[in-house]
């Protein structure tokens, strides 16, 4: 049976000539019989062919039928066999279940990781947008070479852009917030997009129900229509088609629904409502004001380059046409999915590696293991090869052995993977793009079937593989000392498992170590107990006098709210608004003016009394805003530290005062009169710019965000909100924050990541030590008799432990130095695929590779001891 | 088709073939005498129908074949009956005992009458 394990059934050839051979044998018997009745040997051997009957047909049937029986018996035969190996499998892990679960357990783990992960990064990163031809699909921003820095386009450059791009279709949409007023006078604020014709077109997004906006409701007096997202077409009007054509009431006036997004529409992420542009004369020449979400959609025939190379060229002659403010700008096209997707792509793959990492730890573990019981059970096998159990057989035991192993895990690792998805997105960063987009689906299957297939492979193979070198003759030989082969496969495969270990170790260390060096930058504002609430006011409050009176209102009725402790305004507060919208170039008095596009900006904030006492600015130099800072009066400014340190080296900047152009084209006087303590805007990690204050009373504005200073937590939304709808009832807040929620925001994805890289490096690890304990175990075990002697011999047990720990601490040693040895030569691909990871940072490789000795320790300690226990007689005698 | 033999009923080549196997392995030519003495050729099997007979029934599982040498130490194949095949030549015995039977019970009760 056993040789027939490669190849147990008969060739049709050999089937034909079996047959062959059984028929000339009835004939020639029957032949001879009639030879000896007197027949001659020609005329008896035709009377035999005469009397068989139709000896061709016979064949054929035959052959047939032995062809069909073959088939059959193979199949029992396999299933029989398959029962067998498997019951056998089952009988020897019942009598070592801790290493079963250890085995199943720690195969589980990694494949249900390993799926979970990657339908978490497939969701994200590769799945496609659910628009038409997603591929095509543009994400349109200006570069500001002399910044550095990706703007958003403003509406005059994206006016003249449309013009003029032949290769590229372009539309743009304009944040902007609205209140909703229900049947029953409810005011609710929504968050809208404003957009320019064509703007889903080139998205390439129908509308799930009803129409898109067409052509002349983009002019002014026709553009009473709205678009519904989906999550408000469900949540505020029920999921009810009939809601095309309904009238609905926004900021005070009609508005038609004539349409409703389907779902998944994420760019720009998470908006309510979408409206018609309507550009007003003023608007179409703003070229320094960028706020624009442009996207685009190649031409038919176009490609990216081609598109790109187009849109160069045309901001290069805007920028001649134009040098204020355009002079340094060019512009720039960056793949949609990229530009949702691209800030965690480094961090996601990093994780996908880091669970791929974990997985071949996890295989080469339980191969390991394997292995050690193979070693375990030489004498097992050896005996059952004596007695005439084919060698076949016991490869395909072992192999039988990992195979079911690895389909129980990846079961299991099934469940694992399930629950570890959902965890996931409980725990994932609300700013992870495209959180909908993940699930367990085919993909995510078809991952965890090859993982597992994998393991399958290497953990039934290289068991198999060792169970067949076992020669004949073991059986007879000592029981102990054969096991070299086996020992050193399993040394090589613990230091592989610790090197992988600690390179992930290394990778998560360092993302540790920049994740602490970020959060201990100083901000240069408080964000404790800093509470934000955003109105817009443009549609209700039109003139200047009006805005102001309102915030001031507003104001004081925020300051008398209990537990307040100070109140201010500003046209955006860090962290709320990430990325400045008006930064404007500016001229210095008294200093010669540099070339057109040439000038300095400066980030503009627009702030009320009180500001830099509510956020925790520290005032350096002269006075914060006061009451006298009105319009009519002189007009005043507060610079941050940087902007006085680079536009003023040395000097005062107090009394000094810059120029910016007014909405008349004529040039503006501002004075400094105070210098504040540099922000950085947009949380850890951001670079503090030349930036300025100017009074709202001076310069007032329409999108205000209110920011509360509470002396406990007692101040809560609702209250904010009854006190702005004391000043005005009409008025809804589109936006609550706290700026504490909005700094964890803003460092949520890099918690996740670095989390999910400690754990799955605590898990390599873990396993890693694993590893070192079944190893080390099998030595002493095979090493019985020679510790025995060493023993009688005197050596003394603590001889023996330092031996035994010796050895285990030394392959952990090899594998410290290989693993940090390969995440230097990583750490270059590292740090440009992780932002925060930087140099090579000593004090991390220090302590992981003591922390990685220590744990080596702790693993072979329990095996040197036993070693330090042996009975040296009873070794001895049993030899 | 040869001779005025009798025409063999259905089946009736399996049961001859399980009760020939019954005492111990035979090979197909051993087979073929056997059933050929015990009738004395009056059923006039054709070796042809014998052998496909065979393969079909190793098909089947009802005989187990074997090569081994001969009674003149050439190689032969041997047909074993398995536990199977007994039990199925049993059954069949009984059908075709109770078959001929009921026949004859119908052709002496004609018999009777004429």
């Amino acid at each position: 049976m056993g040789s027939r394990f490669w190849w147990p059934w008969r060739s049709r050839g050999e089937i034909a000539r079996e047959v062959d051979e059984e028929l000339e044998f009835h004939l020639a018997m029957r032949a001879a019989e009639l030879e000896r009745a007197g027949w001659g040997p020609e005329e008896a051997r035709q009377e035999a062919e005469r009397e068989f009957g139709d000896l061709d047909a016979t064949r054929r049937v035959c052959q047939a039928d032995d062809g069909m029986g073959d088939r059959r018996r193979r199949w029992r035969d396999a299933v029989l066999d398959l029962r067998g190996d498997l019951s056998a499998a089952w009988r020897g892990w019942r009598r070592t279940p801790v290493a079963l679960t250890v085995a199943v357990g720690t195969l589980a783990v990694g494949i249900g990781a390993a799926a979970g992960v990657f339908s978490i990064v497939d969701g994200v990163l590769f799945k496609p947008l659910p628009y038409r031809q997603s591929a095509q699909v543009m994400a349109v921003y200006q570069f500001e070479s002399r910044k550095g820095i990706l703007e958003r386009p403003s509406p005059g450059n994206f006016l003249d852009w449309r013009e003029r791009l032949t290769r590229l279709r372009i539309a743009a949409a304009e944040p902007y917030g609205m209140t909703l007023t229900d049947a029953t006078g409810t005011n609710s604020a929504l968050s809208a997009f404003l957009v320019t014709d064509g703007y889903f077109g080139v998205l390439g997004v129908d509308p799930l129900v009803g129409r898109d906006f067409r052509p002349d409701e983009f002019t002014p007096g026709r553009h009473r229509q709205v678009i519904l997202g989906h999550a408000t077409w469900l949540g505020r009007f029920g999921g009810d088609r009939g809601v095309i054509g309904r009238t609905i009431t926004l900021d005070g006036s009609p508005h038609q629904v004539v349409g409703v997004l389907p779902p998944g529409i994420e760019y720009p992420a998470g908006r309510d409502i979408y409206l018609p542009k309507v550009f007003d004369p003023e608007e179409r020449e703003a070229r320094a004001r960028t706020y624009f979400r442009v996207v685009g959609r190649l031409a038919r025939d176009a490609t990216a380059d081609q598109a790109a190379a187009e849109f160069a060229q045309i901001t290069g002659a805007l920028a001649r046409q134009y040098p204020v403010p355009n002079a340094n700008v060019v512009g720039r096209l960056v793949p949609l999915a990229d530009d949702i997707s691209g800030r965690v792509r480094g961090g996601l793959v990093l994780m996908l590696l880091a669970v791929g990492l974990v997985v071949v730890v996890a295989m080469v573990n339980v191969a390991g293991l394997l292995m050690t019981r193979a070693a375990h059970r030489r004498t097992e096998l050896a005996v059952r090869l004596a007695l005439g159990a084919g060698r076949a057989r016991l490869t395909r035991l072992a192999a039988v052995e990992g195979f079911g192993l690895a389909v129980t895990a990846s079961v299991v690792g099934w469940l694992i993977a399930r629950g570890a998805v959902a965890v996931a997105l409980w725990m994932a960063p609300a700013d992870l793009p495209r959180l909908s987009a993940i699930e367990l689906d085919l993909r995510s299957v078809l991952v965890l079937a090859g993982t597992g297939l994998l393991t399958a492979i290497v953990c039934g193979v290289l068991p198999a593989h060792a169970a067949a070198m076992i020669p004949d003759t073991e059986a007879f030989r000592r029981r102990s000392g054969g096991g070299r082969g086996a020992g050193s496969t399993g040394r090589v495969l613990v230091v592989v498992e610790v090197a992988l270990a600690v390179s992930l170790l290394v990778a998560a260390g360092l993302l540790g170590r920049s994740f602490l060096k970020l959060t201990d930058q100083d901000l240069g504002y408080s964000t404790d107990r800093r509470v934000l609430a955003t109105v817009h006011v443009w549609d209700r409050y039109r003139s200047p006098g009006q805005l102001v009176g309102f915030a001031e209102r507003a104001l004081e009725e925020l300051a008398a709210v209990p537990g307040v402790r100070r109140a201010a305004v500003a046209n955006a507060l860090p962290l709320s608004a990430v990325g400045s919208e008006m930064d404007p170039p500016f001229l210095v008095e008294g200093q010669a003016p540099p070339l057109p596009g040439q000038e300095p900006t400066a980030r503009v904030t627009i702030v009320s009394l009180d500001y830099f006492d509510a956020l925790g600015i520290p005032l350096v130099a002269g006075r914060p805003f006061d009451r006298g800072d009105v319009l009519g009066n002189r007009r005043v400014i507060v610079v941050g530290e940087t902007l006085a340190r680079r536009v003023w080296p040395g000097l005062d900047p107090i009394g000094r005062a810059i120029q910016v152009r007014g909405r008349d084209s004529g040039l503006v006087r501002l004075e400094v009169v105070g210098v504040v303590g540099d922000t950085r805007f947009a949380g850890h990690g951001d670079r503090p710019v030349p930036e300025y204050y100017v009074p709202l009373a001076q310069r007032p504005f329409g999108s205000l965000t209110f920011v509360v200073h509470a002396a406990g937590p007692a101040v809560t939304f609702a209250a904010i909100q009854a006190a702005i709808a004391r000043v005005d009832g009409s008025i809804a807040v589109s936006t609550f924050e706290t700026l504490d929620s909005l700094l964890a925001g803003t460092l949520a994805t890099r918690r996740f990541i670095l989390g999910a890289a400690l754990g799955f490096a605590g898990v390599a690890i873990l396993l890693a030590a694993v590893g070192l304990y079944g190893l080390l175990s099998l030595v002493v075990s095979q090493r019985l008799p020679e510790i025995g002697v060493r023993l009688a011999l005197g050596a003394s047990r603590t001889n023996l432990l330092a031996l035994i720990a010796g050895q285990g601490v030394g392959l952990a040693g090899l594998g410290v130095i290989l693993g940090i040895g390969g995440a230097i030569l990583a750490r270059r691909w590292l740090a440009t695929q992780v932002w925060g990871i930087e140099a090579t940072d000593p004090i991390t490789f220090v302590a992981i590779a003591v922390g990685t000795l220590l744990v080596a320790f702790a693993a072979s300690a329990g095996p040197a001891i036993r070693a330090g226990r042996v009975d040296p007689v009873s070794t001895l005698k049993r030899e | 088709m040869p001779d005025s033999s009798l025409e063999l009923v259905q089946g009736t080549v399996d049961v001859l073939i399980l009760k020939a196997t019954s005492w111990g392995p035979l090979h197909g030519f051993g087979i073929s005498r056997w059933i050929r003495e015990r009738t004395e050729g009056a059923l006039g099997l054709q070796d042809a129908a014998l052998y496909q007979a065979l393969h079909r029934l190793e098909r089947k599982g009802w005989l187990e074949s074997d090569w081994g040498p001969s009674e003149n130490n050439r190689r032969a194949k041997y047909y074993t009956l398995t536990s199977t095949g007994r039990a199925a030549l049993r059954e069949r015995t009984g059908n075709l005992r109770r078959y001929v039977a009921a026949v004859f019970e119908v052709l002496d009760a004609r018999t009777a009458a004429g």
